[in-house]
């Protein structure tokens, strides 16, 4: 049998809603389909609009499912999730910034501050060289090239998820692409690439 | 992306030869994320094929770019907490949707949407109360009149009347029945509670109620919350008519177009009765009075009087219909203090919870107050109790009947013209009921009792709160008693709680609280205090007339407008009264004059007089007997103007005498005549003083009265309440600062008087009641107390004993003249601050001066010119000009200097004068702290030290019994606080020796601590300190507690077989000033000292490093720092030190201790 689609399994969460028993346990398992089949990428990314930091990108990804169950029976069916999630999570992580600095936590943004992740990827040799810099990258351009270049989204998607316009998020893009080009310069990567 | 966004790398080693030169980084990137044009796509691929270089380099960043793997793992871990939440979130129940709080547009308050009215234009939402207020729509803009609402709406306030009150009582409040018998079925009054809209909200038993307050608002702050008898329009106008301030003018204008001005103004109904005429012109012209008070005027002039009738303020002839309450025209209406809404929400709160318990008012129960309506919401227990509450405020007043009932109160007192207490009396005796409590709240008794009776029964404040605090309930089954024998079950429920009549019906109260007497001298009090008011605003009005003046030239004017001239200067009301004619012709001619004598020229060829009434002053017809002395009457006030010689005799004697020292007639009431009072008043009173203490002797009033038309002084002498008047008038008479000896003996006489009068009072009382003699007698001796302590004739307070908590009056006389040091101190530096301030001025004022007469340019041009040598045919004008410049600055140096030497001259007077100054205020601190200490003696002598005298009666010496010295001593024997026990003693205490008397000396009984390191012995006799002690225990104590040796050191002579010996040293403890120091060395562990700063004062005096410091004065030093910490700062040492081998004295000022010390 074919995986069932997103919509098909909102379909199936929104009839386990006002139901009790059997029923709502499928109701809660075809939610779990949907946080299996989402929940990595997004949490990728709540990663990266954390500066890395794992554990406040994890309860931003409760947060986000949780929001977005909640949020189920006002979804326009047929529509894709992933853009939809995107910004719920978005909006989580802001939240849950705003909720830090209210606190006195922090200064800057959600990400500033925050202590230095490991970032896994930095012990490959060569690899990952440059994450640190795109974890340095400002919160929107950050977000950008987080969804294009990681998650392989499209600019309107992008848009979408982010909640601005094409063109702005295709700006962004490229403003995030000239510092980490500048950054790379800066670290010689190029020259050694070049050299070779 | 454009072209110039490029960045352009240099040529890589490994680029094409001659090729482009390699496109930037980011193009590279961009190329990849489709943020490139189609051009620049194919131009930037192109030259990645050819390039390997920039292809490595795209392939390094690619990878340099890499994501990290993606954190599955993390991801499902999060899983488990999200299904817990999840859980949560389904199992809390579904809220609404969306929840919305209306918001009153009017008063911004929340509001039910059950509760809400809307805007039929603007839908905006209003509380239908203050929709119904405001008039309209309050949303900005909107005009809209209609309201749309979610239910229909009951009509707005429909009144409940009395027998509603009765049922809602019964079913809800009293666990009991009740009946009436024989009860006549009058008609009850309406009663304060009104209204609502019981509309049960759904699945509750929760009902929302309005109950109307307004009237509870308004009424006048009595000891009891109590409900104005008034209708609330009523009390309204009148609020109105006293609050607000008018400036009039009217010339001829009829009384329609008055009336209507009025209605335009006040926003109140005025009208005219049909039977006055609305031509009638009025003049009038005032500034800024009262409504009130022009309104009276108004109606003078009209012939009519003001009713309050139909919800409107009518003006109507005299003489038709009930009048209205008699005013006095200047008499201002006070704003209605009325209850405090917040308090009433506060006792309805609590009546609720006494009833309830105390979660009564968890959600959804509320309650508001809101446009003078309480709202609540509440379960109809609790609605039987707020109306309970309500009844026991309001309850209605009605007359009735009482005979010879055993509970009978006394009701003495009591005017039987403005009394209904005989009626509510009879009431509660006729009036049987049957009644059964169980545990039922006293305030529900008592309201349920008044509602059967119709008597208004109030409940002071602080009875309602003992019973709401006590949760005093009644449990009692009456079959068929007496309201009144009912009455006085119930309050006996709570022990501390006493009833009795009241003017107008009954008054629960403390046993404590103060009785129906004294409650009454107060209210009369205030009543007189009030008109004291009124009358010094007259005063000042007639002080005015002699004041202000003013020179005027008009002749042949009419007089509206030679007063209306008049009032202009002088800023007063003046105003022509009925029977005078406004266009008469005045002629006055006067150079500058005071306004009472213009007026008087005036008014008097016209056969005019003058009335003061309010604060104005108004024209009125006069005759001859009078003409220019109303004026004088008004112009010197009572209190100046002097009584003469001694009056001696009847009442009639002083009526006499008034008028030939007033020059006005003085009319006196029947009752005057008819009383038999003799009277003595000393001379040298002034009218004012002879009138009070005649109030006092005879029970005299006197007031300003018109008789025809003319000013006049009325006297009276009621003689219903003798004992509380002349109390009164005796308080005031003893308040004159000045009272001659002569009346202060005439106060004395008449206090004998009243207190036979209360004497006789009460035992006549006593016959007539039997049983309650007591009390009776109780409520006599609270009476005799209140108007003691009114007239200041309160017995002189005993001398406090010690052990009872009195003060002692030996630490006040020790405090007094603490102070009095403090400032003869002060009194020196201050002097000589301003001295040197003005030496300063002077100093400076003199180099002006010499600055001034060395200034060269003031010297003659001639002798510069002469110096010049420069001369032509033009220098005669310049020279000229030179000259005239140069008298100019002389002149005008002259001028300066003058005034130098002027302000030079004030200075040396005023330096003369402070130094005078300095020395009168020395001298008179002096004699004064003299005074001091001789009290001081006389007390110590006599009372404080009672309890050292029973100690020595009880057969205890004074010393060498008890350990712990004398402080401790009295501590324990007197119970007084250590900070009491005179510094003498303490000073003893210090020294470590007590005393006893031995002859003219003192003999040291016991010598421990300090007095034993000195070398003093038990037998060796205390000679002198500070001089030689020949006195008693006062002078010893205040020679050993002298405040101005503290922390110095004093002489003390002792003696031992013969010879004497003297002892330097300073005793007691330094309080609340720096102690002592030396600066600049610093004693090792050794006891030598070494020198830390050689400048310090110290070294300075002669210390040196390695002396030891064997006695500081007679101190034993071998700790110098506990040594100094008994001298102050400042203090003069005398130390003893050791050196080489020998003994030198040096002395040295101590310096201050810092605070780190």
């Amino acid at each position: 049998m074919p995986d069932p689609s997103d919509d098909d399994l909102i379909g199936r969460c929104l009839q386990a809603r006002a139901a009790a028993g059997a029923a709502a346990a499928a109701g809660r398992a075809a939610f779990e389909g949907l946080y299996d089949r989402h929940a990595a990428p997004v949490l990728a990314f709540l990663v990266g609009l954390h500066r890395g930091d794992q554990e406040a990108a994890r309860d931003a990804l409760q947060e986000t499912f949780l929001r977005f169950y909640t949020a189920l029976p006002s979804f326009e069916r047929g529509r894709p999730v992933r853009p939809w999630l995107h910004r719920i999570a978005r909006n989580a992580s802001l939240d849950a910034w705003k909720k830090v600095r209210a606190r006195g936590g922090l200064e800057g943004d959600p990400a500033d501050g925050a202590p230095a992740p490991q970032e896994a990827a930095a012990v490959r040799e060569g690899a990952g060289l440059l994450r640190r810099a795109v974890l340095d990258l400002p919160p929107e351009e950050r977000a950008v090239f987080l969804l294009r270049h990681d998650e392989g989204r499209t600019y309107e998607e992008a848009a979408e998820a982010l909640g601005c316009s094409v063109r702005t998020a295709k700006y962004r893009m490229q403003a995030a692409l000239a510092r980490l080009a500048r950054e790379a310069e800066r670290l010689g990567l190029v020259e050694a690439a070049r050299g070779r | 992306m454009d072209a110039s966004d490029l960045t352009i790398a240099p040529p890589p080693p490994g680029a094409p030869p001659g090729g482009d030169r390699c496109p930037g980084l980011d193009l590279l990137l961009g190329r990849r994320h489709d943020l490139l044009d189609a051009q620049e796509q194919a131009e930037v691929g192109a030259h990645l094929a050819a390039c390997p270089a920039c292809a490595a380099a795209l392939e390094a960043l690619e990878q340099a770019l890499a994501a990290p793997d993606a954190a599955a793992p993390g991801a499902r871990a999060a899983w488990p907490g999200l299904a817990a939440r999840l859980d949560a979130l389904d199992a809390a129940p579904p809220g609404p949707a969306v929840a919305v709080r209306l918001r009153c547009t009017y008063c911004k308050d929340a509001t039910a949407h059950a509760d809400v009215l809307y805007c039929a234009s603007c839908l905006a939402p209003h509380h239908a109360e203050c929709f119904a207020e405001h008039g309209a729509c309050a949303a900005a803009g909107c005009e809209g009149r209609r309201v749309v609402g979610t239910a229909p709406r009951p009509a707005r306030r429909p009144r409940w009347r009395g027998p509603l009150l009765g049922a809602a009582l019964l079913a809800g409040g009293l666990a009991g029945a009740a009946a009436l018998r024989p009860g006549p079925a009058a008609p009850a009054p309406a009663p304060v509670l009104a209204v609502a809209a019981p509309g049960p909200a759904p699945g509750s038993e929760h009902q929302l109620v309005r109950y109307d307050l307004r009237e509870l608002l308004a009424a006048p702050d009595l000891p009891a919350p109590l409900v104005r008898n008034e209708p609330e329009w009523i009390v309204e106008a009148r609020r109105v008519l006293a609050a607000r301030k008018v400036t009039l003018n009217f010339a001829d204008t009829p009384l329609r177009e008055v009336v209507s001005f009025l209605q335009d103004i006040t926003g109140l109904n005025v009208c005219l009765a049909a039977t006055l005429d609305g031509e009638r012109a009025i003049q009038l012209r005032l500034r800024d009075v009262s409504l009130s008070t022009a309104l009276d005027l108004i109606c003078e002039q009209a012939g009519a009087r003001v009713a309050f009738r139909s919800e409107s303020v009518l003006l109507e002839p005299p003489g038709a219909g009930p009048a209205a309450a008699p005013r006095h025209p200047g008499e201002r209406l006070e704003p209605a203090a009325g209850l405090d809404p917040q308090g009433v929400v506060e006792e309805v709160r609590g009546a609720v919870a006494a009833a309830l318990g105390d979660d009564a008012w968890d959600p959804p129960a509320s309650i508001t107050i809101k446009a003078g309506q309480l709202v609540v919401h509440h379960v109809p227990r609790a609605h039987a109790a707020v109306r309970a509450w309500l009844a026991a405020l309001g309850a209605p007043a009605l007359p009735g009947a009482l005979a010879g009932a055993w509970f009978a109160p006394a009701a003495p007192g009591l005017d039987p013209a403005t009394s209904r207490a005989d009626a509510v009396a009879r009431r509660l005796a006729e009036r049987h009921v049957t009644l059964s409590f169980d545990q039922t709240p006293l305030l529900e008794a008592v309201a349920f009792l008044a509602s059967a009776t119709d008597v208004a029964i109030r409940i002071a404040a602080a009875a309602e709160e003992r019973a709401a605090r006590e949760r005093t309930t009644v449990t009692l089954r009456l079959r068929d008693l007496s309201a009144g024998n009912a009455l006085s079950l119930v309050v006996a429920s709570d022990e501390a709680l006493t009833w009795d009549l009241d003017r107008d019906g009954v008054l629960i109260r403390r046993t404590d609280a103060p009785g129906l007497e004294a409650r009454l001298a107060e209210a009369a009090r205030r009543a007189a205090g009030r008109s004291a008011e009124a009358r010094a605003f007259d005063d000042e009005v007639a002080r005015q007339l002699e004041r202000r003046t003013l020179s005027a030239d008009l002749d042949g004017v009419p007089l509206s407008e030679a007063l209306t001239f008049l009032s202009d200067l002088s800023g007063l009301n003046i105003v022509v009264g009925r029977g005078v004619d406004p266009e008469a012709r005045v002629r006055l001619v006067t150079g500058k004059t005071t306004l009472g004598a213009a007026l008087d020229r005036l008014l008097v060829p016209l056969d005019l007089g003058l009335r003061l009434d309010g604060g104005v002053l108004v024209v009125v017809p006069g005759d001859g007997a009078v003409r220019g002395g109303a004026v004088a009457a008004l112009s010197l006030p009572l209190r100046e103007r002097p009584l003469g010689a001694t009056v001696d005799g009847d009442l009639a004697a002083l009526a006499a005498r008034l008028e030939q020292v007033l020059g006005v007639h003085v009319h006196c009431s029947d009752r005057f005549r008819r009383a038999r009072w003799r009277l003595r008043l000393p001379a040298g009173l002034s009218v004012q003083q002879a009138l009070d203490l005649a109030r006092g002797q005879a029970g005299v009033h006197h007031g300003w009265a018109r008789l025809d038309g003319r000013a006049a002084l009325a006297l009276d002498a009621p003689g219903a309440a003798p004992p509380v008047t002349a109390a009164l008038g005796l308080a005031r008479a003893s308040a004159w600062p000045d009272a001659p000896p002569a009346a202060r003996a005439a106060l004395d006489q008449a206090r004998g008087r009243l207190r036979a009068a209360l004497l006789a009072l009460a035992a006549a009382a006593g016959a007539a009641l039997g049983p309650c003699t007591d009390q009776v007698r109780a409520a006599h001796a609270e009476l005799e107390d209140v108007l003691a302590g009114h007239a200041g004739l309160a017995p002189p307070r005993a001398m406090p004993r010690p052990g009872r908590g009195g003060e002692d009056p030996t630490e006040a006389l020790l405090a007094e003249r603490d102070r009095l040091h403090g400032r003869l101190s002060a009194v020196g530096p201050d002097a000589a601050r301003e001295r040197a301030d003005l030496e300063a001025e002077a100093g400076r004022l003199e180099a002006r001066l010499a600055a001034l007469e060395a200034d060269p340019a003031l010297e003659p041009p001639e002798a510069r010119s002469a110096a010049d040598p420069a001369a032509g045919v033009d220098q005669a004008d310049p020279d000229a000009v030179e000259d005239a410049r140069w008298s100019d600055r002389v002149a005008r140096a002259q001028v300066t200097r003058s005034a130098l030497r002027e302000r030079l001259t004030i200075l040396r007077r005023r330096q003369a004068r402070v130094d005078r100054d300095l020395a009168l205020e020395t001298a008179r601190l002096r004699s004064q702290e003299a005074q001091l200490v001789e009290r001081l003696a006389e007390l110590l002598a006599s009372v404080p030290f009672a309890d050292a005298r029973g100690a020595l009666a009880r057969g205890l010496p004074w010393g060498g019994v008890f350990e712990g010295g004398y402080a401790a001593w009295l501590e324990a024997e007197g119970r007084r606080s250590r900070q009491a026990i005179p510094r003498g003693l303490r000073a003893l205490d210090d020294l470590g020796v007590r005393v006893a008397r031995d002859g003219a000396a003192w003999r040291l009984e016991a010598v421990s601590g300090l007095g034993r390191a000195l070398g003093l012995e038990p037998g060796d006799l205390l000679r002198g300190a500070g001089g030689p002690l020949a006195g008693g225990w006062p002078e010893l104590l205040g020679r050993l507690g002298d405040p101005r040796a503290m922390g110095r050191a004093r002489t003390l002579e002792v003696a031992r077989g013969g010879t004497c010996r003297t002892l330097r040293l300073p005793l007691g403890a330094v309080e609340g000033r720096p102690r002592a120091r030396l600066r600049g060395v610093a004693q090792g562990a050794d006891g030598a000292l070494r020198v830390t700063d050689p400048t310090a004062a110290g070294p300075r005096a002669g210390l040196r490093p390695g002396d030891r410091v064997a006695r500081v004065d007679d101190l034993p030093a071998d700790d110098l720092e506990a040594a100094l910490d008994r001298y102050a700062a400042g203090a003069r040492l005398r130390l003893v030190v050791l050196r080489d081998g020998g003994e030198r004295t040096l002395e040295v000022v101590a310096d201050g201790s810092t605070p780190a010390d």
